[in-house]
C-alpha cells in the first residue's frame, strides 16, 4: 500500500496541452474527496492533482483488467461474447432455489438498486461488503441509534476529535486535510482543534496527533463503558480499564465534556473486534450522552467508496439496511441468517453473483470451500482470487472514472461520480450488465 | 389512451361542480370530448374527485431513510407481498410508519392520492431525496429545501439585504431542484449545533450571524413574493413541542400581514398542532387548537395544516434537532440526531401517541380542534406531518372524525380525562360536509402549492382521479362515518395521467410520476446575480463538496417538471 503523509500527491508532467477534468470526485475510500483535477493525454489518463496515493493508484496504475467476457468449462476460463456471458449468468440464477449476492462497495447506488430489483426477481438475497465491516455499525444503530453530522459541521466546529480505532493516515488519507488537522473550520482553526486516537497499537495516525491511548485488544467496550460511567458521575475502582489508566480516560472524557463540538471517528478496530456491534453501541451512546454537556457527534469511517450507498439504496427500496432475502412472498430482513457468509457456511446459498468482491479471499474457509462447490457468477473490473474457480466472468467499467453514477460519503451525504474517460473495449457499466441479466431471467 | 368515467357524482370544488356527470379523459388530461372508443369506468352512484393532493408528509431523502434504518422493527410491521393476491405491486411493501419507497407509491395510490410533498428537504443532500423520489411510484413529487438555518441565508438577512437573500434562496431552489422555501426552527437549529441550546423566541439573536427567527421569517416572507414562487413560505414554527408555545406560533403567523399575494396565502404555518399548546408545563399543558384556527379566520393570508394525531406507535423526524433531542431525554429509547452541512439539522425518534396519556389526548385534541376551527376549508389542509403524528395511512380515519361529532364524542369518552379540562373538544359540534373534505384533501392544497393541473378535473387538468364507492346522495358521512372511512381508505379506482394504477386496492400499473421543481433565477437582475455567485463561492470554501458537484444533476430528474418563474 502507497501511504502518503503529505497527503496531496500530484505526480510530476508536463502540462503539454493536456486536457483537464475539474472537480472529480475520488471511488476509492468512502471520504468520496471531490476536488480532483484528473488530465487526459489521447484520451487517457496521464496524471491527476490532488488525490492521495491511493487515489493516485487506482485514477493513474494499470491494474490488471479482466478482459472479455468468459465461461468456465471444465478447468479453463473460456472467452465467450458478452450476450452469452449474460444468458448464461440469467441460467444460474434461473436455475438455483436461492440465489445470493454479495458485494457492492465499489459500484454506484444506481447499479446496487438494479441488483436489489435482480435479486427480488430472482427470488434470492442480498447483501454488501458491510458484512465484513461496518455490519455491527448497523445493528447498533437499530439497536440504539446515534448522532451523527455530515463532514461540514465536524470540520467548522470541532476543537476536540478521537479517531477511536480508525487509522486516517492509511486508510482515508485526506481526512487530516480536508476534515480535521489542516482543514480550517469557520469556528476553529485545524491546529487548535485537539485530536486523540484510540487504537490497539500506535498507527501513523497516532503518530502525528495530540495524544494516543493505547487500548487493548478487546478493551474498547470495557473502556468506553467505563467512560459513560464516569460521564454519570461513578468512580472506577480499577486503576486500569481495557488497558487503559483510569485517569487517561477521565482526561479524554474531560476533553470531551467540554468541548464545544467534539466527534468521535470510528472504525473498524471499534466495529471488528471484541464485543463488535455493543462497542458500537457504547461509543454511539457516550457520544449522544455528551450533548447533555457541550455537542458530540460521531461518524463511521467507511472504507470502500460507496458502501454506505448500498445501505442507503437498500433501506429505502426494501425498508432493510441489506441481508433480505426474496425467497418468501414477503420481504425478510435477518442479519445474521442472511449474510453471505453464513448462507455459504451452511450450505444455504446454491449460486452466487458476485458483483466487485473478492470473497475468496476475505471469507471464512468454510465458506470459501462452499463458494467453490456452488455456480458462480462474477462481476468486476479485476481479476481477483474468486476468478479463479468463478463459473462465469463478466468485466465491468470502473465507476467514477469509466461510468457515472452516485455514492455515498462516509457521513451518508451523497456525491456524484463522474466519467472521465471510456471503459476498454466491450466493457459495460454495472448497471448495465445487471439490466441485461435481468432481461435474461 | 382514452377514458369515459361515466355518471359518477363529481365533487370538483375549484371548478364549483358537485353533480352527477361524465368525466373524460384523453392523453393524461381532462378534456370536453373522447371518442366512441375511448374506454369506460361506470361510477354510477359513486364519488368522482380529483386525485388527492398530500402538502406535507416526510416520505423521502435522509431522514425517512434513516428512520427505517433506526426501526427495523417498524419494517416488520407492514410487509406484505408483490403481485396479483398481494398489493398487486411489482415490489413487496414493509413498514407501517416507515414504509419502503414502492409502500409509499402504492399506499397513497390505494387512498386516491396522486401528489404528495416532501417538506423538508436538507439541502446538501437534495440528491438522495430525489433518488428516493424515483423509486417512489406513481404519484408526483414536489420537495421544500430548508432554509431557517443556513448560514448564507442568515447573514443575508441579519443585515437586511433581502436582493442577495433572494438571489441566493433562487439558486438553493434551482440547486436542490427544489420547489419552495421550508423555514425549520429559524435559527434555533444552528443554535443547537454550536451549543446544544435553541432559540426561544423570535427576538433572540444566533451569532456570529446576528440573525433572530423574526428577522429569517420577515426576510423569507418578502423575498418570496419578490420571487414570485408558487408556494408561501411554509414554516415549522420556533419552540415546537413545547407548552405555551402558541404564542410563538402567533406572533410568527402575525408577520404575514403586510404581505399579501392575489392568488394564494402568503405564510403556511405547518403542524401546528406542535405548536399551539397553552399552559407553561407538561401539568398545565392545554389545547390552544382553537386559538390558531381563529388566528387563521381572521386573517387571510395564513394557511395552517394540523397534523392530527392518531393514537398510534408511529416515528416523529423533523430538522428542529433540539426537539428530537429533548424528546428521546423523554422516551429513553432510540434516537438520531444530525447536524447537516452548513444549513441545519435533524433527528428521529420513535413515539408511541398512548390514548391514555394526558399529553398524547391534548395532542389530539390541538389537531381536531385546528382543523375544525378553521371556518373556510380552503385554508386547512389535512396532515398528520407524516409520520410524526401519525402514518398518512390514517387519513380516511381522521377525515371520519371530521365528519362526524358523534364519533368524537367516543372517542373524547374514551382518551385521558384531561381532555374535558384542557381542551375544547366536548364543545365543537362542526361536521365537515362531503365537499368540504374534497376541499382540504385536495382542492385547497393544489391551490396553495399552485400545482395547475391538480386539484380539480376542469377542461385541461391533470387527469388524476379517485374514485370511490359513496354515493353523496345517500351518505350521511356523520353517521356512517366507519363506512365513510372504509371506503376512503381504499378507493375503487385510481387514475393517474389518465391510467388506472389502481383497482379495489390492487395497483395495476405504476408509471414514474412526475418531480415538480422551481427555477426562479429568471427573477433576478444580472448585478445582484453576480454578487450573489461571488458570496457563494465564498462560502463554499466551509463546505467538505466543491460548489460545482453540490448541485443536483439532471440525471436525478427523469420525470423533473420546471416551472420558470419571474422570467
Ligand atoms: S482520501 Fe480517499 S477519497 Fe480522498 S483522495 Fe484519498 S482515497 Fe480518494
Ligand atoms: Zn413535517
Amino acid at each position: 500500500m502507497t501511504i502518503c503523509l503529505v497527503s496531496s500527491v500530484s505526480v510530476a508532467g508536463e502540462r503539454t496541452g493536456a486536457e483537464v477534468v475539474k472537480n472529480v470526485t475520488c471511488p476509492y475510500c468512502g471520504l468520496l474527496c471531490d476536488d480532483i483535477d484528473v488530465y487526459l493525454e489521447d484520451g487517457e489518463i496521464s496524471r491527476i492533482k490532488r488525490g492521495c496515493g491511493l487515489s493516485n493508484a487506482k485514477f493513474v496504475s494499470e491494474a490488471d483488467r479482466i478482459e472479455s467476457p468468459a465461461v468456465r468449462e471444465g478447468e479453463e476460463l473460456h472467452e465467450v461474447s458478452y450476450g452469452e456471458a449474460i444468458e448464461r449468468a440469467a441460467e444460474v440464477l434461473r436455475e438455483a432455489k436461492r440465489p445470493d449476492c454479495y458485494g457492492w462497495s465499489s459500484c454506484s447506488v444506481e447499479a446496487q438498486g438494479l441488483g436489489i430489483e435482480l435479486m427480488k426477481e430472482a427470488r434470492g438475497s442480498i447483501g454488501s461488503t458491510s458484512a465484513v465491516c461496518h455490519l455491527p455499525s448497523v445493528l447498533a444503530m437499530q439497536d440504539c441509534g446515534a448522532p451523527k453530522a455530515t463532514l461540514e459541521q465536524v470540520r467548522n466546529r470541532a476543537d476536540v476529535v478521537i479517531y477511536w480505532g480508525s487509522n486516517p493516515v492509511e486508510a482515508h488519507p485526506r481526512h487530516f486535510e480536508r476534515v480535521t488537522r489542516r482543514a480550517d473550520g469557520y469556528f476553529v482553526k485545524g491546529k487548535d482543534r485537539y485530536i486523540a486516537v484510540v487504537d490497539v497499537r500506535e498507527t501513523l495516525s497516532a503518530k502525528i496527533s495530540d495524544e494516543f491511548v493505547k487500548v487493548e485488544p478487546g478493551g474498547d467496550y470495557e473502556a468506553l463503558q467505563a467512560m459513560r460511567s464516569m460521564l454519570q458521575g461513578n468512580e472506577i475502582e480499577a486503576d486500569e480499564v481495557g488497558g487503559v489508566p483510569v485517569e487517561t480516560l477521565g482526561e479524554l472524557l474531560g476533553r470531551m465534556k467540554d468541548a464545544d463540538f467534539a466527534c468521535i471517528f470510528w472504525g473498524l478496530g471499534v466495529t471488528m473486534s471484541g464485543a463488535k456491534h455493543r462497542n458500537v453501541e457504547a461509543l454511539t451512546s457516550l457520544a449522544k450522552e455528551l450533548n447533555d454537556y457541550g455537542r458530540c457527534v460521531s461518524v463511521p469511517m467507511r472504507g470502500h467508496f460507496n458502501v454506505a450507498g448500498f445501505g442507503q439504496v437498500c433501506t429505502w427500496k426494501t425498508g432493510f439496511p441489506g441481508f433480505v432475502d426474496f425467497t418468501g412472498d414477503e420481504i425478510n430482513y435477518a442479519p445474521g441468517e442472511n449474510t453471505s457468509v453464513d448462507l455459504l457456511r451452511r450450505g444455504g446459498s446454491d449460486a452466487m453473483l458476485l458483483v466487485g468482491s473478492d470473497p475468496a479471499a476475505h471469507f471464512p474457509l468454510r465458506a470459501v470451500k462452499r463458494l467453490r462447490e456452488v455456480p458462480v457468477v462474477q462481476v468486476d473490473p479485476h481479476p481477483n482470487a474468486t476468478t479463479r474457480f468463478a463459473d462465469v466472468v463478466i468485466p465491468s467499467a470502473l465507476v467514477g472514472i469509466e461510468a457515472e453514477g452516485t455514492a455515498y460519503r462516509m457521513d451518508t451525504v451523497p456525491i456524484r461520480l463522474k466519467k472521465v474517460v471510456d471503459p476498454p473495449e466491450g466493457v459495460r457499466t454495472d448497471e448495465r450488465i445487471i439490466r441485461d441479466v435481468m432481461g435474461a431471467l | 389512451m382514452e377514458l369515459r368515467i361515466r355518471n359518477g357524482h363529481v365533487i370538483d370544488p375549484a371548478s364549483g361542480v358537485n353533480e352527477v356527470k361524465d368525466v373524460l379523459v384523453r392523453d393524461g388530461k381532462v378534456v370536453d370530448e373522447v371518442s366512441r372508443d375511448a374506454e369506460e369506468i361506470d361510477a354510477s352512484g359513486k364519488l368522482v374527485v380529483p386525485g388527492g393532493v398530500c402538502p406535507h408528509s416526510h416520505i423521502a431523502g435522509p431522514k425517512s431513510n434513516v428512520g427505517r434504518l433506526l426501526r427495523p422493527e417498524d419494517g416488520r410491521k407492514g410487509t406484505t407481498s408483490a403481485g396479483p393476491g398481494g398489493g398487486g405491486g411489482n415490489f413487496p411493501e414493509s413498514g407501517f410508519s416507515l414504509p419502503n419507497t414502492y409502500a409509499i407509491g402504492y399506499r397513497y395510490a390505494r387512498m386516491g392520492y396522486t401528489t404528495v410533498v416532501e417538506p423538508s428537504m436538507a439541502p446538501i443532500e437534495a440528491r438522495h431525496t430525489h433518488e428516493e423520489f424515483n423509486d417512489i411510484p406513481i404519484i408526483d413529487k414536489a420537495a421544500l429545501p430548508e432554509v431557517g438555518n443556513n448560514w448564507l441565508l442568515m447573514r443575508y438577512l441579519a443585515s437586511g439585504d433581502t436582493e442577495r437573500a433572494a438571489a441566493y434562496a433562487a439558486w438553493l431552489i434551482r440547486a436542490t431542484r427544489g420547489y419552495g422555501l421550508k423555514i425549520v426552527n429559524p435559527c434555533g437549529v444552528e443554535q443547537w449545533s454550536q451549543s446544544g441550546g435553541n432559540v426561544m423566541d423570535l427576538d433572540q439573536s444566533v451569532e456570529p450571524f446576528g440573525c433572530t427567527p423574526r428577522k429569517i421569517i420577515e426576510g423569507c416572507l418578502e423575498l418570496n413574493e419578490a420571487l414570485g414562487l408558487p408556494h408561501s413560505i411554509h414554516l415549522h414554527a420556533n419552540n415546537l413541542g413545547v407548552p405555551g408555545n402558541v404564542e410563538t406560533l402567533l406572533e410568527s403567523m402575525e408577520l404575514a400581514s403586510g404581505h399579501e399575494n392575489d392568488d394564494r396565502a402568503v405564510l403556511h404555518a405547518t403542524h401546528v398542532q406542535f405548536n399551539s399548546y397553552g399552559g407553561d408545563s407538561w401539568g398545565t399543558m392545554s389545547s390552544e387548537g382553537l386559538s390558531t384556527a381563529e388566528f387563521v379566520n381572521r386573517n387571510p393570508n395564513v394557511t395552517i395544516d394540523p397534523a392530527v394525531v392518531t393514537f398510534k406507535d408511529t416515528t416523529t423526524m423533523t430538522g428542529d434537532a433540539p426537539f428530537e433531542y429533548n424528546l428521546q431525554k423523554m422516551t429513553k429509547g432510540k434516537y438520531v440526531g444530525s447536524d447537516v452541512g452548513l444549513e441545519g439539522g435533524g433527528g428521529v425518534v420513535p413515539f408511541e401517541y398512548k390514548p391514555d396519556n394526558p399529553v398524547a389526548t391534548i395532542q389530539w385534541a390541538t389537531g381536531m380542534e385546528a382543523a375544525l376551527g378553521v371556518e373556510d376549508p380552503w385554508r386547512v389542509f389535512l396532515t398528520t406531518d407524516h409520520p410524526n403524528a401519525a402514518p398518512f395511512t390514517d387519513y380516511p380515519l381522521i377525515m371520519s372524525w371530521l365528519a362526524s361529532a358523534e364519533e368524537r364524542e367516543r372517542i373524547v369518552s374514551r382518551v385521558h380525562p384531561v381532555v374535558n379540562r384542557a381542551t375544547a373538544m366536548g364543545t365543537i359540534d362542526r361536521e365537515y360536509t362531503l365537499e368540504e373534505l374534497v376541499v382540504i384533501t385536495r382542492s385547497a392544497p393544489a391551490r396553495a402549492y399552485d400545482f395547475e393541473g391538480k386539484g380539480h378535473l376542469g377542461t385541461g387538468a391533470d387527469a388524476d382521479v379517485a374514485i370511490y364507492d359513496i354515493d353523496p346522495d345517500d351518505t350521511d358521512p356523520s353517521r356512517q362515518h366507519q363506512e365513510l372511512r372504509q371506503k376512503l381508505q381504499v378507493a375503487n379506482y385510481t387514475v393517474k395521467a389518465g391510467e388506472i394504477v389502481q383497482r379495489d386496492g390492487e395497483i395495476k400499473s405504476e408509471p414514474l410520476g412526475s418531480t415538480h421543481w422551481v427555477d426562479a433565477t429568471g427573477a433576478i437582475d444580472g448585478h445582484v446575480w453576480e454578487d450573489a455567485m461571488s458570496d457563494i463561492g465564498d462560502h463554499f470554501q466551509n463546505y467538505a463538496i466543491q460548489l460545482e458537484n453540490y448541485s443536483v444533476q439532471e440525471q436525478y430528474l427523469p420525470t423533473g417538471e420546471v416551472r420558470e418563474v419571474g422570467v
